[in-house]
């Protein structure tokens, strides 16, 4: 170490700024008002929240109080640009597209949450196992997890269509075939870093189960990348959905989801821009959304965030 | 790299070849199980169509045309196209667009990792900030908007608007005609680069041994690269590697705007027309890329970072 | 952050300097580029069944006779012809003519094509049979397994190819210039083997012009071929044709000059058709329905009636697909073929759907399905279509959809699929009600239509295309005596009844007409597009 030369101004006499004397020990509170009062603080969690909620109910309650239906073909108003009498404008068809955006919206939302849904439940329970055992568990697990992953979904699709009828449950059933395995990975990296920490050993020690160990653990000192990673994987399920009623597996003319509805402007892109335009936007802010509510939750409850 | 590093690899090489025969065994029954034939103009009759199946010896047991498959495949000949290029041998058909893919794909996956972190480093470094918010705004539309939207939003940009890209991908003219995909493939990858990078280099910031470096006296620049950077930076290929495999194996609607002649619309369209050997082939390219590179991240994520251990618990 | 900026500012200088290299494609008057919406199968004459392929086979190789600037036909490889008096042989003397490898075109070379075509299973060999040139023997070597050797072509000497028929064939021009029958050199094919046509190594132009690359997947470039014996009349030097281009970004590359032939879809058509460059083009294609004669539902008439009359084929056509599709007046569609006295086929048979009311009216539409429910003792009824989505009929299917699902008493539901499980999984096996199907003239002769609904087209070992089973003894005897007419003008007459009796029944509901909306290069002359056969015939383009 190099000897310091301490001048005279380096030291600040601090006083009184900080009383030592007082002893003061933060309030208990439970947990949770301690996340929600660190969720609240933060705006754009708040902000998130609050938007993903006004979508929602745009999305159950707008289609009912509009007098156009979702599936009303009437070509003499084909392709209007947002005005007066059609918010949002609308398609190819003369269908309103304000009611079919949100009609879109409650669709790709459920897909969006049993995407989430089967992200965390297989997906990372998948990977917490997988990464903890190790050894044969791990490989045999891994290695499944190759197989389903090379093999085409499409392919297992087909064979599904045989006996499944395309519908929003189809759908659903698709996405477990893959939808988990990105998740599972990262969880599996995770657990890795994580396992061979000293306070693992000492709840082995302490002759916890598995079970414990996983869970109380492991899993709460790595779910802040798991929370941010699995809203990353929503606009995937909901593309996938749209991919597909696109091969016609999914769900079927005339309904819409936000992927639907892009792909279907897609195509109209050069001449009539604001039929995709309009669910890219509504799915970005969705997505911000979820962003900042991951984050905000992340940060709520990271315990080593706790303000003094 | 110590001895018990090499009989981990060598005993993961073993299973993997073990992983692909599984796959394509699967596969293979699967396809058959499809229904449908290849053979499906209107104007074909039964009769006709017995012959031609015969001819490629697609009437025989399944298992034995399972045999005769991996016989051939083991000698390099992976049969012929049956549909979408009529009497084509796979190795050319599916060979030359694979090179293509991948040479797109690994690009986009490089220049899109490199620029994911950059701006996820930022975002962690600034926490909080407008650029935090600026970066996060970015990553989200690069996951919201397809590939193909922004693909077609630089075509005509770039492309048609502005004369400055090519509007087409071109093979006598592969760099320049490559950089509006290269872009567009990339958009995602950055995405979802940038928020892992974030994530991770937030608790590594926040984590004891950076506190307590800090506490030492480094200064912010040695503080950053030396530990953050490595620490955050090492899981980051946990994320990159697959989504380089997807990339790869093609992106149908980008290659079509382009017009590449990549894998992207073979696997799809060989599905939807029963081009058995064609969905094969791509299958098994795919599962060869992805397992090959699960095992190189696997591998050298337990190299690098000491604290992994792989193999079984002692 | 510097750093990067100075990264990235170099980037962007280096990519400026090369958008020299940006340009290019058709700037000159003696290069064309087109674009084709899809992928070629084969390069192979004998193999290939679309559209894509035969347009660029037919751009290098010629054929006995092939087409004229104004689209009509006349002799090409062949010099003269004699026909026998009972028109059952056929003499052709070809020019001289030579491949691109120096070797003569020679008779040997059709004679070696066409016993191949039957030799390799070629999805089109039935051309070769009773339902096309009826060459003699073919008909029964593909029945019964004989030697394709034995067919009646015959090579008398080098320049003498001599084809003799088993019955008379009223079109055998037409089919002559159809790529199926085109020649192939036997040395060079037999020395490539299993590798010929798949690159352009495998193969050997005769043709107006030569194959130079073939980028699967993306483009194929030609050059003029100086050795053509019809060299003056070829004014392009290059021509690129464009594989499976995405319609945007087509678009976008006429709109930069780079590309003189653009095919594009209904939703981009606002933005053009308002430009003098924007023209329709008729795709030859007809779209209906066919409707199941076994099922119950689809058996009673009055239902089929509903079903049409539901349809507004107008605005289907006019406002959603707005590419120039037209509606359907009958089974057989207009431009196909004219009678002997000049008018088109189809508007000689007039507007069958409004003549049997079954063209759109909503009220009546109802009176139909309310009589047809009343008959078959029900107050509501399960209507399903089956259709596919890689057939970029999805804008159909949703007219369809909405149109079925506004009359009372029907449940509509829409089963999407893929075009061959359609046919293969639905259709063959008799499991749907109705199924949106196109067809396309493989000849420019009614019969191409009209005879897929004979009993004998309800499939089994004939391949026929009569998916729906329907039977109408009158019809098969007009289409009977329309074989054996030996007079032009009987022939005709029957076949127009036969067409008139095909919507008298509903046994299909035609919807449409296939149109094309393209963008075409205004100095671009010579395309010449035929509605049956080839598409397109690229030999007489130029550009101003």
């Amino acid at each position: 170490m190099d000897k310091f030369e301490f001048l005279p101004d380096d030291f600040e006499f601090v006083g009184d700024k900080q009383d030592i004397t007082k002893d003061q020990v933060t309030p208990a509170v439970p947990f949770w008002t301690d996340v929600w009062r660190r969720f609240r603080k933060n705006k754009g969690a708040v902000i998130g929240a609050c938007v993903i909620i006004l979508i929602t109910l745009m999305a159950i309650f707008m289609p009912m109080f509009s007098s156009y239906k979702f599936d009303a073909i009437d070509s003499a108003s084909a392709n209007l640009t947002p005005n007066g009498v059609h918010w949002f404008g609308t398609d190819n068809f003369g269908r309103d597209l304000w009611v079919r955006t949100w009609e879109g919206t409650r669709v790709s939302l459920i897909v969006a949450f049993a995407a989430v849904v089967i992200d965390v439940v297989l997906g990372i329970t998948y990977g917490m196992i997988s990464g903890y055992f190790g050894g044969m568990v791990d490989s045999v697990m891994q290695r499944i997890q190759e197989i389903l992953n090379s093999i085409p979904t499409l392919v297992i699709l087909t064979l599904l269509m045989t006996v499944l009828d395309p519908s929003l449950f189809t759908i659903i059933f698709a996405l477990m075939f893959t939808e988990w395995i990105g998740m599972s990975r990262i969880t599996r990296a995770q657990v890795l870093k994580i396992k061979e920490e000293e306070f693992v050993l000492a709840s082995r020690t302490l002759g916890a189960s598995h079970f414990f160990i996983i869970f109380k653990e492991v899993l709460p000192n790595i779910y802040s990348q798991l929370i941010v990673m699995a809203m990353m994987t929503i606009p995937n399920a909901i593309f996938y959905e749209a991919y597909l009623s696109f091969v016609g597996l999914g769900l079927t003319v005339p309904q819409a989801s936000l992927g639907v509805l892009i792909n279907d402007g897609f195509k109209y892109f050069l001449s009539y821009p604001h039929m995709m335009a309009i669910p890219v936007i509504v799915l970005a802010l969705l997505m911000l959304s979820f962003n900042l509510f991951g984050d905000g939750l992340r940060d709520a409850l990271d315990p080593t965030m706790k303000e003094m | 790299m110590d001895k018990s590093m090499l009989k981990y690899i060598a005993k993961r090489l073993l299973i993997s070849l073990v992983t692909l025969f599984v796959i394509i065994l699967v596969l293979f029954l699967m396809l058959k199980l499809m229904p449908g034939t290849p053979f499906n103009d209107e104007k074909l009759s039964a009769s006709q169509k017995a012959v031609i199946m015969a001819k490629y010896g697609l009437d025989k047991p399944v298992l034995t045309q399972f045999a005769t498959y991996f016989k051939n495949m083991c000698t390099g000949d992976f049969g012929v196209s049956y549909v979408i290029q009529k009497d084509m041998p796979i190795s050319q058909l599916v060979g030359t667009a694979s090179i293509i893919s991948f040479k797109l794909g690994i690009a986009a996956t490089i220049v899109g990792a490199l620029i994911g972190m950059l701006l996820g480093i930022v975002a962690a470094l600034n926490k909080n900030t407008w650029l935090d918010s600026l970066a996060t705004i970015i990553s989200v539309l690069g996951v919201s908007i397809p590939s193909f939207v922004f693909a077609l939003l630089l075509l005509y940009l770039l492309g048609a608007k502005i004369h400055i890209l090519p509007t087409a991908y071109s093979s006598t003219n592969q760099f320049v005609s490559s950089i509006m995909p290269v872009i567009a493939l990339a958009m995602s990858v950055i995405a979802n680069v940038a928020r892992f990078t974030r994530t991770e280099m937030i608790s590594v910031l926040n984590s004891d041994y950076m506190t307590l470096a800090e506490a030492k006296g480094l200064d912010h620049k040695t503080l950053i690269m030396k530990h953050a950077l490595r620490n955050s930076l090492i899981p980051v290929i946990t994320i990159v590697g697959p989504i380089m495999v997807n990339i790869m194996t093609g992106t149908m609607v980008v290659e079509k705007i382009f017009g590449i002649p990549g894998l992207g619309k073979l696997l799809i369209s060989s599905i939807q027309q029963n081009d058995y050997n064609v969905t094969l082939a791509c299958s098994f390219l795919y599962a060869f890329l992805y397992i090959v590179i699960v095992l190189v991240i696997d591998v050298s994520y337990g190299i690098i970072d000491p604290r992994i251990r792989l193999g079984k618990d002692e | 952050m510097k750093k990067i900026r100075k990264v990235l500012s170099a980037l962007v200088c280096g990519a400026m300097a090369l958008t020299l290299t940006a340009c290019g494609g058709s700037g000159s008057s003696d290069s064309v580029v087109l674009m084709s919406e899809n992928d070629l199968m084969s390069l192979d004459s004998r193999m290939a069944t679309d559209g894509t392929s035969f347009n660029i086979i037919s751009a290098f190789t010629d054929g006995l006779y092939g087409y004229k600037e104004d689209g009509t036909l006349d002799l090409a490889l062949a010099d003269k012809v004699d026909v026998s008096k009972d028109q059952l042989k056929y003499t052709f003397t070809l020019k001289d003519a030579k491949w691109s490898n120096g070797d003569a075109v020679t008779a040997n070379d059709f004679v070696y094509a066409w016993r191949t075509v039957i030799k390799k299973n070629s999805e089109y060999a039935f051309l070769l049979g009773s339902q096309g040139a009826n060459i003699k023997n073919a008909q029964s070597v593909m029945d019964n397994g004989g030697n394709p050797d034995t067919i009646g072509v015959t090579a008398k000497d080098d320049k003498t190819l001599v084809v003799e028929l088993d019955a008379k064939c009223g079109f055998l021009d037409k089919l002559l210039a159809f790529p199926t029958f085109f020649p192939i050199n036997e040395k060079f094919a037999e020395e490539q083997g299993d590798q010929y046509a798949n690159s352009v190594s495998g193969l050997l132009s005769c043709g107006a012009f030569k194959l130079d690359a073939w980028e699967v997947g993306t483009k194929v470039t030609l050059s003029k071929n100086a050795d053509y014996w019809d060299a003056d009349t070829v004014k392009i030097n290059n021509l690129t044709i464009n594989l499976a281009q995405d319609q945007s970004a087509a678009a976008l590359q006429y709109d930069n000059g780079e590309l003189d032939y653009c095919i594009i879809s209904s939703s981009l058509v606002d933005k053009y058709s308002a430009k003098d460059f924007y023209g329709n083009i008729n795709n030859g294609f007809l779209w209906y329905l066919f409707v199941n004669f076994e099922d119950k539902t689809m058996a009673n008439e009055n239902i089929r009636k509903g079903l049409s009359a539901a349809i507004n084929r107008e605005d289907l056509c006019q406002n959603v697909l707005k590419d120039g599709s037209s509606p359907a007046l009958g089974f057989v569609p207009a431009e196909l073929t004219k009678t002997e006295d000049g008018t088109d086929f189809a508007e000689k048979s007039g507007d069958l759907l409004a003549k049997n009311k079954i063209n759109f009216d909503k009220t009546q539409a109802q009176a139909y399905i309310d009589a047809g429910l009343k008959e078959l003792g029900k107050s509501s009824i399960d209507v399903s279509m089956v259709y596919g989505t890689d057939e970029a009929v999805d804008d159909v299917a949703t007219y369809l959809e909405q149109a079925f699902s506004s009359l009372k008493g029907i449940n509509f539901k829409l089963i999407p699929t893929q075009k061959q499980s359609r046919i293969n999984e639905y259709q063959e096996k008799g499991n749907f009600q109705l199924s949106l199907t196109r067809w396309g003239p493989d000849y420019a002769d009614a019969t191409t239509y009209l005879n897929n609904m004979e009993k004998s087209q309800w499939g089994g070992n004939n391949g026929g295309n009569n998916y729906g089973h329907y039977y109408n003894a009158k019809y098969d005897e007009l289409m009977k005596k329309a074989r054996e007419a030996t007079k032009t003008t009987d022939r005709e007459s029957l076949l127009l009844q036969a067409n008139e009796i095909l919507m008298e029944d509903v046994a299909i509901i035609p919807i449409f007409s296939q149109g094309q909306a393209v963008l075409t290069n205004p100095s671009l002359k010579g395309l010449v597009h035929n509605a049956a056969g080839t598409p397109y015939i690229y030999k007489y383009l130029t550009k101003e």
